[in-house]
């Protein structure tokens, strides 16, 4: 029975890791993409979150990653969006508040695609941030495993009757890939 | 002409489909409201109506194009019906699309002396047009294309998702879709089947209150690992895997005309559960119907079939007692099918059989018959 449980608690876990390998897939494919998935964002965060405690604990410290200022200054598309709409107290004076919503009237079709390409530019300018995050820390991962292969072929080299290296777990495939 | 052309969907492979099969005796124009780039297509307010063309009309929920349709005008004019969606079966925040489903249905029976003929894709849909006035109702199947067929399954896709036993839905994320419904009934099936898992394929973009409702309904019952959102994979390399290795497909939709995803899962030998007629319609006897239950068949909650009663009540306390009989059906027979190996090869069988009455040759051969017998001058032999 215990044999059984085991088996099932195996069967599971393989499962679930099998799940997250896919979530993380898509996810990567829906951010390159450039399309709106609300839990494409979470999923490449947790793993970001996940590669880098990883790397902390054999490592040490991994450096942060942050937006420079002047990547910041460039969401001035932002600023645009606000500038169209008249601020609050310009709007109550009734003839600017007419000439408003005759304006809306008239061009809110060219307001709302305009809206969504700002939007659009801002969920890409994101994706672009954090795949690139990703990437990176995919890559100082996956140098630490060459490195440990490196050291352990050494290691065979010079005493032929080393343990076999085990082979650590999967890492999650590139969006890019395919 | 149609509302918004989009590549990838099941109306753009349609509309690809139906543009090959006119062309060798038609010159054709495609007209849309709005599209992608992939896809080339002429504005439709640059229709012009002369006396020797055919407008094939794309009639779904209500657009600038409905402006074409003003008058008889001097054209032969075919409406090709995509089902209106009931707008009470929008979420709160899809107001646009309810106004236009309700635009759309208000102006279906002032249309009915302004279309000389009507092709419809389901039973349910012609009967929805007769109700209307409409006399001249052709019913013509529904091709899905070969592209997802011949695709290329992506490999690191396929090879995961050969090793994973999941129920599959494929659709566009929204209330009338019952995706809450067939989280609710995948949760149950769960609880008796741990490893089974519930892949979801489809845009998320219509209604983020629904998204949500979703999210805040996996957190609550503890399924964040178990159910997986692949988003609108127009890719068929990509979509193609997700089929191949299903299941079953999961519609528990409150409402469809056609439902296109069943057919493509039949292609894959997937069969599908569902409580729709339409879906039901199309899926012929290679699936699993479940009826919408009424309150009056309540079932003994707690006792039911092989549900732990803890579901049963979870959903009593929701306010789903009027879905809660179809819910528990639809769990249990998801059940016996995924024990059931020989009905599980029975049904796989039937699939790929019936699969072959959606294909682009029927349609081709449908399209030439509707040009023979209705089209004014018509040179379909």
């Amino acid at each position: 029975m215990e044999n059984t449980n085991g088996q099932e608690t195996a069967g599971a876990a393989a499962a679930n890791r099998l799940m997250d390998e896919l979530r993380l897939f898509v996810a990567l494919r829906a951010l390159d993409a450039g399309r709106a998935e609300p839990g494409a964002l979470r999923t490449v965060q947790a793993e970001i979150a996940r590669l880098e405690a990883l790397l902390r604990a054999e490592q040490g410290p991994v450096a942060p990653f942050a937006l420079d200022q002047e990547d910041l200054d460039n969401l001035f598309l932002l600023n645009h969006r606000q500038g169209l709409e008249p601020e609050d107290k310009v709007r109550r004076w009734p003839p600017v508040r007419w000439a408003y919503m005759l304006a809306r009237k008239l061009f809110m079709g060219t307001q709302r695609r305009y809206n969504e390409s700002v939007t659009y530019l801002v969920r890409r300018l994101y994706a672009t941030a954090l795949l690139t995050r990703y990437y990176q820390v995919r890559s100082l991962a996956l140098e630490r495993r060459l490195d440990a292969i490196e050291a352990q072929i050494a290691r065979l080299t010079v005493r032929p009757d080393a343990d076999r290296p085990v082979a650590g777990p999967p890492l999650p495939e590139s969006s890019r890939e395919g | 002409m149609t509302a918004c052309l989009t590549a990838g969907d099941a109306i753009g492979h349609y509309i690809g489909m139906l543009e090959a099969a006119l062309t060798p005796r038609h010159e054709v124009a495609v007209f849309a409201d709005r599209g992608t780039r992939e896809r080339p297509f002429l504005p439709s307010w640059t229709y012009v109506p002369t006396r020797r063309d055919i407008l094939w009309f794309h009639y779904s929920i209500g657009s600038e194009n409905l402006a074409c349709l003003r008058g008889r005008g001097p054209d032969f004019k075919i409406m090709d019906f995509h089902g209106v969606t009931p707008p009470e079966l929008f979420s709160e925040d899809e107001t646009e699309l309810r106004r236009l489903a309700e635009q759309a249905l208000h102006a279906l029976p002032r249309f009915r002396d302004v279309f000389d003929l009507c092709i419809v894709h389901s039973d349910y849909s012609a009967r929805v047009l007769r109700e209307a006035g409409y006399p001249r109702v052709v019913k013509s199947p529904l091709a899905i294309g070969r592209a997802l067929a011949e695709a290329d399954a992506h490999p690191y896709l396929a090879e995961r998702l050969a090793r994973l036993e999941y129920l599959l839905f494929v659709g566009r994320v929204v209330a009338q879709k019952d995706v809450l419904g067939a989280i609710e009934v995948y949760a149950a099936v769960r609880a008796r089947r741990p490893n089974l898992k519930f892949w979801i394929v489809g845009d998320r973009s219509a209604s983020p209150l629904y998204q949500q409702r979703i999210e805040a309904r996996l957190r609550e019952r503890g399924l964040e690992r178990d159910v997986g959102f692949a988003g609108k994979l127009a890719d068929p390399r990509l979509l193609k895997p997700f089929f191949l290795h299903a299941r079953l497909l999961v519609m528990l939709s409150r409402w469809e005309s056609f439902c296109v995803p069943v057919v493509e899962a039949m292609g894959f030998g997937v069969p599908t559960i569902t409580s729709e007629t339409a879906a039901a319609e199309i899926m012929g006897d290679a699936g699993l119907f479940v009826e919408v239950g009424q309150v009056d068949n309540l079932p003994n909650v707690g006792q039911v079939g092989n549900l732990p009663s803890t579901v049963s009540r979870r959903w009593l306390q929701d306010g789903q007692v009027n879905n809660l009989p179809h819910y528990l059906q639809a769990a249990d027979a998801i059940l016996a099918y995924l024990d059931d190996r020989e009905r599980s090869a029975d049904l796989q069988r039937r699939c790929r059989t019936r699969a072959a009455l959606f294909t682009e040759e029927a349609l081709v051969r449908s399209i030439r018959e509707i040009e023979r017998e209705h089209f004014p001058h018509g040179n379909g032999s």
